[in-house]
């Protein structure tokens, strides 16, 4: 009886440590396989921008786009107490 | 669009070609900071814009990340230039040819990685007409560089009146006076330096406004 009870509980411990250890091993490969399909977005984004901005042609005054960044900055600023940058 | 953050990244801008315009912010890609538009006859118009993307590899192991994106695209022919060096750091120029509705595009895209971002400069501009943007595109992807003070890195001869002006912008008063003191007499570095200077001083502004 007690050994059958040892047998059961070194089961149970193999199963566990198993589940873990594949959790663990999913979660790597996730996050490999993330990073590996997001590294380059950058320069595509730059690509896919260049050519959307060359077939619109135009753009717009400095002192709009200035207009804008203050009021994002004045947003982000009265919202938080901080500013955050880099929002990607 | 997105907006440098001094603290965490030190402040990285280019000279666009002159008389260029500011690309719409809302027609960036997340990854873009700014884009200019420069004017053209034909259906596709000279364009450049700075990307940045946070990375934890070299820059050869990034080209090559980017190599394996536009050759899996069939409309896309994709090719290695060789090594562009910048005030930024050693760089690696590359050069991809599109299709589009508008005709044949070329973009020249320059790489660099540098403490933890990896910076990507692209020029685009119709495959016919590129050899006539060369030497501009040339001279931009040269200016690339970074900072961690937009005042110093302006050039010397007007530096005391710029700290001078952002020393009387004591608040909101004197904010309409400074913006367009920077965007007449400071253009020396081209609008992204402007911008960029504009939005360090307006955050400095706020944030001594909400203390």
């Amino acid at each position: 009886m007690r050994k059958s009870l040892t047998l059961l509980l070194l089961v149970v411990f193999v199963c566990t440590s198993s589940a873990v250890g594949a959790t663990d091993t999913l979660q790597d490969w996730a996050t490999d396989t993330e990073n590996t399909w997001r590294t380059g977005s950058g320069a595509h984004d730059g690509s896919t921008t260049a050519i959307a901005t060359s077939i619109i042609g135009w753009g717009v005054g400095l002192a709009l786009v200035i207009a804008i960044v203050a009021a994002v900055l004045h947003q982000s600023t009265s919202g938080s107490g901080h500013s955050h940058c880099h929002d990607d | 669009m997105m907006i440098n953050c001094i603290a965490l990244y030190g402040i990285c801008f280019f000279v666009p070609p002159q008389e260029w315009e500011v690309a719409s912010p809302e027609t960036l890609s997340p990854r873009v900071h700014i884009a200019f538009v420069g004017k053209s006859s034909s259906g596709l118009a000279p364009t450049i814009n700075l990307a940045t993307e946070p990375v934890s590899i070299s820059l050869p192991a990034y080209v090559e990340a980017v190599r394996k994106i536009h050759t899996a695209d069939p409309n896309a022919k994709w090719r290695d230039l060789g090594r562009f060096d910048t005030k930024l750091g050693p760089g690696q120029l590359t050069e991809i040819e599109m299709s589009t509705e508008q005709g044949k595009a070329r973009l020249m895209q320059l790489m660099v990685v540098k403490g933890g971002l990896a910076y990507i400069l692209t020029a685009c501009a119709l495959k016919e007409e590129f050899p006539k943007h060369y030497k501009l595109f040339d001279r931009v992807l040269q200016s690339l560089q970074e900072t961690d003070d937009l005042v110093e890195s302006y050039p010397a001869h007007k530096r005391a009146e710029l700290k001078s002006a952002l020393g009387a912008l004591t608040g909101e008063k004197q904010w309409a006076k400074f913006e367009q003191k920077i965007i007449h007499d400071f253009t020396e570095i081209g609008p992204y330096w402007q911008i960029l200077m504009l939005s360090e001083a307006r955050a400095k502004l706020l944030t001594e406004g909400t203390k």
